[in-house]
């Protein structure tokens, strides 16, 4: 469980990442157009500029809000491209300005889909990925031919260097796109995530299975499992989860003072439990290597017992 | 997160993948070693000593066969980028664009890892690394293919071969990931059984109906159609009737629990998962004569009702498609025979 919460902390990282590598990157460009390059664009230095203050603003509060973050960081990102374009889009040799003309609709799709997350919404997740993939494709193929002019003309000359942490930064935002926390951040996902739990809640798999150990606590009502809380109605509480191929139940037994039955609340998730499954179990029967719960109330239920499952 | 598809056991399919991919792994030890032992003079190919390393996924993948796939990701996502890293160092400084393969390989680490403590989207991750360094390893394998065609160098060749050894594990590793007790469930599929469990729970159509011939068993008024249990179940007897709702089957279970009289009715929907159960205490029932037909009324306990449309089940099924040796002025005849009024 550790582990997992160190990789809940992932996309927060990346974000720091995204942001010192724009910061750092942004900084280098603006470095490179005042004392380097020779009356640089003016559009040019501008998109640099909000590079490098974009960075250091996702640095800071990258924390608090990472969806807006990753659109700030598509909008620089799309802007230096846009910007870098446009500069030296020529209609002399047709076959370059048509490439550079698509590579600027690329950038302008990623500002466009990076203004969306701005807002604080996911949306158009798929068509930033799409072209945050094509960009990154675009500089892999630089890399691989070593930015050789004489291969891809239609590049202009930039070093090996830039191009490698170009490419690195697509791929970043790439990964922040996959991460769980914008994947069911989109309207399709918070629909999924709802509806999963219902479904978790109230249904379970063909071959949902609990640990032996839980199985003989349930049929005896007593066991190392069970916690005599003495809290309040509750004489002892004991919580197990019932797994199977695609969904798994946290289950919260509770057998009450005066009543027969085990009180079963099943939810798809640890913790606040507000909207769940209550049901009572009046029987319960071992069947050979499956146990079965019965109900007055309908309950009609069978598990497998499984090593494998968490008690 | 769900962690039970990747830690639960494959099926045959599977298993085969990852043997594959094991002979692929001690081919290139097995290359590796002939090109290390085999003097210059023979075979001018300059190898890593880092590719012998194949060997140790080689055995894990083997020994790891028979337990949940999570473990042969982690071996195969964890090692076989270790070992890519180890020959990619030596070429970093020729060429840095390299360095992509490098964090490419970082990247399946990192996934691999994730998937082995109970991410499920990891598996669709490192899909689309797997293709993508099956596509970057192809294209560097056709790359010196074309160069040895045209210099006619019997070596390049062999390299190339070597190469595509690597393309060769990544597209089994793929197809391994792509399978169905390996791979993630889609966000269609989620989406889909969260529909039909929540619409199980919640939602029945107006038109929802059973037939006439089960209306008295399910009211326990004819139990010669109920299923008599075995002596040590809680349940005595019972009988199921279904509701059709469209294309929904609903299953209404009549109990008879063993020292009651009463019979408990249950509801559940004929579904791929299984519920737990709901139901109700039957007090009461009634019919109903409406304009559109006949309706059963059920009533359970603190103000539980439940109305139901009653038809009588067609005698012949409707079918588009004939069979050949069915007549259908036959069929007339004998419809009018059972009953004049049909004519």
């Amino acid at each position: 469980m550790r582990a997992l919460k160190a990789f809940k902390i992932l996309p927060y990282a990346l974000g720091m990442a995204m942001g010192i590598l724009l910061l750092a990157y942004g900084g280098y460009l603006l470095y490179k157009d005042v004392y380097v390059s020779i009356e640089p664009s003016s559009l040019i230095v501008i998109a640099h500029i909000i590079m490098t203050i974009s960075g250091l603003f996702i640095i800071i509060v990258g924390r608090r809000d990472l969806i807006r973050c990753i659109g700030l960081y598509a909008v620089s990102l799309g802007l230096s491209r846009f910007a870098l374009r446009l500069d030296i889009l020529d209609f002399d040799d047709m076959v370059p300005a048509a490439i550079n003309c698509v590579m600027i609709l690329l950038a302008i799709n990623l500002m466009y889909t990076g203004a969306s997350f701005c807002m604080g919404r996911v949306i158009r997740r798929l068509s930033m990925s799409i072209t945050s993939i094509i960009l990154a494709m675009i500089d892999l193929l630089m890399l691989v031919t070593d930015g050789s002019q004489s291969i891809l003309p239609f590049t202009p000359y930039i070093d090996t260097n830039t191009r490698f942490v170009e490419c690195i930064m697509y791929l970043v935002l790439l990964i922040l796109l996959d991460t769980e926390f914008i994947r069911y951040g989109t309207s399709e996902g918070r629909i999924v995530t709802h509806l999963t739990r219902i479904r978790e809640n109230y249904r379970m798999d063909d071959d949902a299975h609990i640990n032996p150990i839980v199985a003989e606590n349930l049929l005896n009502r007593d066991g190392n499992l069970w916690i005599r809380n003495n809290d309040g109605p509750v004489d002892r509480e004991m919580t197990f989860t019932i797994t199977g191929n695609t969904m798994e139940a946290n289950v919260t037994a509770q057998i009450w003072k005066g009543h027969d039955g085990i009180y079963l609340t099943i939810s798809s998730n640890p913790g606040s439990i507000i909207h769940a499954n209550r049901i009572k179990v009046d029987v319960v029967r071992r069947e050979g290597n499956v146990l079965h719960m019965y109900g007055k109330d309908g309950t009609d239920f069978i598990v497998g017992l499984s090593k494998g499952a968490r008690s | 997160m769900n962690r039970s598809k990747i830690g639960r056991h494959m099926s045959v399919l599977p298993k085969v993948l990852l043997v594959l991919i094991a002979i692929g792994c001690l081919s290139i030890f097995v290359a590796t070693l002939i090109l290390i032992i085999v003097p210059k003079e023979v075979f001018d190919i300059t190898t890593e000593w880092a590719s012998l390393a194949y060997i140790i996924p080689a055995i894990l993948v083997i020994r790891y066969i028979n337990r949940p796939p999570r473990f042969a990701i982690l071996t195969i996502a964890v090692c076989i980028p270790v070992i890519e890293m180890g020959t990619l160092i030596p070429e970093l400084m020729e060429a840095p664009g390299m360095a992509i393969l490098f964090f490419m390989d970082l990247v399946m680490m990192v996934s691999g890892i994730h998937c082995f403590i109970g991410d499920e989207h990891s598996v669709t991750r490192l899909i689309y690394v797997s293709i993508t360094m099956m596509i970057l390893n192809l294209a560097a394998s056709f790359m010196i293919l074309i160069i040895a065609i045209f210099s006619l160098e019997v070596d390049l060749m062999l390299l190339a071969v070597y190469n595509l050894s690597s393309v060769f594990i990544y597209l089994l590793f793929t197809l391994f990931l792509i399978q169905r007790d390996v791979r993630e469930e889609s966000m269609g599929s989620k989406l889909r059984g969260g529909i039909e469990a929540t619409d199980a729970l919640l939602s029945s159509g107006p038109g929802a109906y059973i037939y006439t011939e089960e209306v008295y068993p399910l009211l326990g008024m004819d139990m010669s159609k109920w299923y008599v249990t075995g002596l040590d179940c809680p349940i005595e007897a019972l009988y199921t009737a279904t509701v059709h709702d469209g294309k929904r089957s609903l299953l209404l279970t009549s109990k008879k629990w063993r020292g009651e009289n009463r019979i408990r009715i249950s509801v559940d929907e004929d579904l791929k998962t299984r519920p737990y159960g709901t139901g109700f205490p039957l007090n009461y029932h009634s019919f109903e004569q409406a304009s559109e037909g006949l309706y059963l009324r059920l009533y359970g306990d603190e103000g539980f009702f439940m109305r139901i449309r009653i038809k009588d089940k067609p005698k012949v099924e409707t079918r588009f498609f004939v069979a050949a040796d069915f007549d259908l002025y036959e069929w007339e005849e004998q419809l009018i025979e059972e009953d004049p009024q049909n004519d």
